[in-house]
């Protein structure tokens, strides 16, 4: 069975990634000390799709999804291996601002992180950082949560300090925030895992609305989430207490006609 | 865009917080130092044998007859501080166990209350309440009053709360669980502080208690006020002494050359004591969260 | 079955005595300090009225008021925290938010301040003489003192303030790197806000720890009672100056008096860390 996953890893091998690929990684590894999280990950995701990483927990999914911003920098004893291509810049050289990729690329993550300051300071205080003209600030926030469907519920008092706002609403403002830097990529860290199923449902066709305008890449453990709103889907799975994707492709076609047999299982609910 | 400002500004404020902490860590280091610098000419032209030989502290008679015996200073720092501890640690640890086992809520808040108030108090106010209280009281037992006894007494007051914050700090880290299984056996509240309470606490007592030590060690101002300032070696607890630090304050501001000198050398003695008591305690503290 | 009654009686005989002793020495530590502080109040707030606290000092100190050492009271406590807040700031940032990146430094900063913690106030006084008195060419002055004490209060500030800054969720942290916020950024405008209480109950305490010490200042800012005219005048401490008055004949009660000024300071700035200890920071800020 080890040697079915060991070859399955193999199986995923991809070219070296043109200039014109959205996002490549290829042959990436993530460990944490001596311990190996995740092993030779080769993946494209494309520009304007959702792509949704599932799988067992433990394999990885939110260690590669920090790796693609490089907050994996800032967890202690964190190393990151292979190369991460974003729209033809290497992310892991040398001399590039971090800054300046992780206002390219946004980050949502399980739990509602909201800065302990007001609605409007919130959205303020990433557009002043990556130098936003005071007279654009209004505009640009509201513009936002516009796009999140919480203007209604938050114009009169946006004054009101973030954390008075209901646990949907909290990660609505959190989405409107990584969308106030005009992310080109937006990575969604389980979103919904602290949410109720209403506040689940407004967060899910808040994702099929941005689909095509912005490329998303999402961690769920919900498979039936995944079916509802991802156009692409990677399956992590664990060999050897480390993780790596077996099989990743168009979301219906694995779906449909998963080719590994842990994604069948997994997709059966007889695995993982 | 401004995000390049933005890690330049990192690299700036990196560096400041490096200088600021580099800063802040040489104090020690400047302490030690000149210390050392003004004690050495003591060190080198009187030796350290003669803080011990010499047959008295005459520290500005005439020139070269000048005598520099340390010892009844060291003894009553080391005596006043015994004395202390002796009390304040057992007192100390039933206070933090009155609060956590035997006093309802309420007493227990206003218990807590007042031992850090008391903590708070300075040490001229303590010196100051045992000069006009308790010495004239410790003086109809035994004229002048002024004496080791109630150097001991005043450090008794000023290091209990230090000793008991910090034992109730430990006490309250004992898990509820095992207070809980010592109950379900019916033992009697006497035998959980012995069998479960104490064992579990004593190497967070440990430490309370040598911080107290270190407090006492380098109290100046109460024991300069209560404890007579006679140089002598005591042979009762009604005798006055002049510990180190209360010896360093009455002569510091006219000593001169080899006489300032010396009172470095005690300077330097009390920081000695302290750090080989902050090593102990930091051995102590690294082996505890070992286990 | 007798042996066991009579060690169950034994055992009982002991709970009671413990019991006694555990309420008696509560018991003595409360009389004690409402002994201390009701002598000090019965003697001392008679002597206390506004002459008292805007007059000058006169026949050193038996008669007249406390207003210059008042004064130099809060200058040299100026001087020691327009010293003690940036730099202490500065250190607790990267105790806590940098010692990942600066192991090495981080550890000796660390046990520095440990020993720094409990280096005795006399021995303060004497590298304060040493150092900033006569190498530094200070002289006896409100300068010297308040640089020493600046030494002193400094583990204290830095540690409380550390703890203020680690008590704050790394949510946010992460937030602010997943926005691309700059460190300096994050700082100021979460990091510092948000470990605010912590802040203020560190200054309390270092400001507690200020106005309590005596034997510090005996040798750096010196004994003068009058008016300080500049920071490089001499200028007495309110605790130095009651330390004075019990060394001269007739100096009590005004000794009295000024103690129940300094305790009062002390108690109201002692209930303001307490308080934000409690009920901001969480009771996460150790007080030691």
């Amino acid at each position: 069975m080890s040697d079915c996953c060991f070859e399955a890893c193999q199986s995923q091998r991809l070219p070296d990634p043109e200039d014109e690929t959205f996002l490549a990684v290829r042959n990436l590894s993530v460990h944490y000390g001596a311990k190996v999280a995740l092993e030779s990950v080769d993946i494209d995701i494309q520009r304007g799709r959702v792509t949704a990483l599932i799988g067992p927990s433990g394999c990885g999914k939110t260690s590669f999804l920090f790796t693609l911003n490089r907050l994996s920098d800032l967890i202690p004893g964190c190393g990151v291996g292979g190369r991460v291509r974003f729209e033809g810049t290497e992310i892991y050289s040398d001399g590039v601002d971090i800054g300046l990729l992780r206002a390219n690329i946004g980050m949502v993550f399980q739990k509602p992180n909201l800065f302990p300051v007001s609605i409007r300071k919130n959205l303020y205080l990433p557009l002043r950082e990556h130098g936003c003209p005071v007279n654009q600030l209004d505009r640009r926030s509201e513009e936002v949560l516009r796009e999140v469907g919480l203007w209604s519920e938050v114009s009169d008092r946006l004054d009101a300090s973030a954390h008075s706002l209901s646990g949907g609403q909290q990660q609505r403002l959190c989405i409107a925030r990584a969308l106030t830097l005009r992310p080109k990529l937006l990575l969604m860290d389980e979103p919904c895992s602290s949410l109720d199923p209403m506040a689940t449902d407004v967060i899910e066709r808040l994702i099929l609305k941005m689909r095509g305008e912005y490329s998303i890449v999402i961690v769920t453990h919900n498979l039936a989430q995944a079916q509802r709103i991802a156009d692409d889907v990677a399956v992590f799975w664990c060999h050897d207490e480390s993780g790596c994707v077996i099989e990743s492709g168009h979301a219906e076609a694995v779906f449909r006609a998963p080719k590994q047999p842990d994604t069948v299982a997994y997709l059966a609910g007889q695995r993982g | 865009m401004k995000t390049r400002g933005a890690t330049r500004n990192d690299r700036i404020l990196l560096w400041g917080l490096r200088g600021a902490s580099v800063l802040a860590s040489s104090i020690v280091l400047l302490i030690v130092y000149f210390l050392l610098a003004e004690s050495l000419p003591a060190l080198r032209r009187i030796g350290i044998a003669r803080f011990v030989t010499d047959g008295d502290w005459l520290p500005s008679t005439a020139e070269g007859e000048n005598q520099y015996r340390l010892v009844p200073m060291l003894a009553a720092t080391l005596l006043s501080t015994l004395g202390a501890v002796l009390i304040a640690a057992p007192a100390g640890l039933l206070s933090a166990v009155f609060c956590h086992f035997y006093a309802p809520k309420a007493l227990a808040t206003l218990q807590r209350r007042i031992v850090e108030l008391l903590a708070g108090i300075p040490s001229v106010i303590y010196g100051f309440w045992g000069l006009v209280t308790l010495v004239p009281i410790l003086q109809r037992l035994a004229p002048p009053g002024q004496n080791l006894l109630a150097g001991i007494l005043v450090l008794t007051l000023m290091i209990l709360p230090t000793i008991a914050m910090l034992a109730s700090a430990t006490l309250a880290t004992i898990p509820q669980a095992h207070l809980q299984g010592a109950a379900a056996l019916g033992l009697s509240r006497w035998t959980t502080l012995r069998g479960v309470v104490l064992p579990e606490a004593a190497p967070g007592l440990l430490i309370a208690l040598l911080l107290g030590t270190m407090r006492a060690v380098g109290e100046t101002m109460a024991v300069l006020m209560v404890c007579g300032n006679v140089v002598q070696i005591p042979t009762s607890l009604f005798d006055p002494v002049r510990t180190l630090t209360a010896n360093i304050a009455l002569e510091m501001g006219y000593a001169t050359s080899e006489h300032r000198s010396v009172l470095f050398v005690s300077g330097l003695a009390l920081m000695a004591l302290v750090v080989l008591l902050i090593g102990l305690q930091r051995q102590f503290r690294r082996s505890v969260t070992l286990v | 079955m007798s042996r066991s009654t009579s060690r169950g009686a034994r055992a009982k005989v002991a709970d009671g005595l413990v019991q006694a002793l555990v309420w008696g020495t509560a018991g003595t530590v409360s009389a004690v300090f409402l002994c201390l502080v009701g002598d000090l109040l019965w003697h001392g707030l008679a002597g206390i009225d506004l002459d008292f606290l805007t007059q000058g000092v006169e026949r050193t100190g038996r008669a007249g008021g406390i207003f210059p050492i008042l004064v130099s009271t809060f200058l040299i406590l100026a001087v020691c925290l327009a010293v003690s807040i940036p730099i202490g700031l500065l250190t607790a940032i990267l105790l806590s938010e940098f010692s990942r990146r600066n192991p090495t430094l981080s550890r000796l900063v660390g046990a520095s301040l440990d020993v720094l913690a409990g280096v005795p106030s006399i021995v303060f006084g004497l590298f304060g003489n040493a150092f900033f008195c006569i190498a530094l060419g200070m002289g006896f002055s409100i300068l010297s003192g308040g640089l020493t004490l600046s030494c002193m209060v400094l583990p204290i500030f830095i540690r409380s303030v550390e703890l203020g800054l680690r008590a704050v969720p790394s949510d946010y942290r992460l937030a602010g790197a997943a926005l691309g916020m700059s460190h300096t950024s994050m700082l100021l405008k979460i990091l510092l806000p948000a470990g605010a209480p912590g802040i203020a109950a560190g200054l309390m305490l270092g400001v507690g720890r200020a106005l309590a010490e005596t034997a510090a200042l005996m040798f750096t800012s010196g004994y003068a009672d009058r008016m300080p005219s500049s920071l490089m005048d001499s200028g007495r401490a309110l605790s130095l100056h009651i330390y004075d008055l019990t060394q001269v004949t007739g100096g009590r009660p005004n000794a009295y008096a000024s103690g129940v000024v300094l305790v009062a300071l002390l108690l109201v700035i002692n209930l303001l860390a307490s308080w934000t200890v409690e009920h901001i920071v969480g009771g996460r800020v150790q007080r030691v």
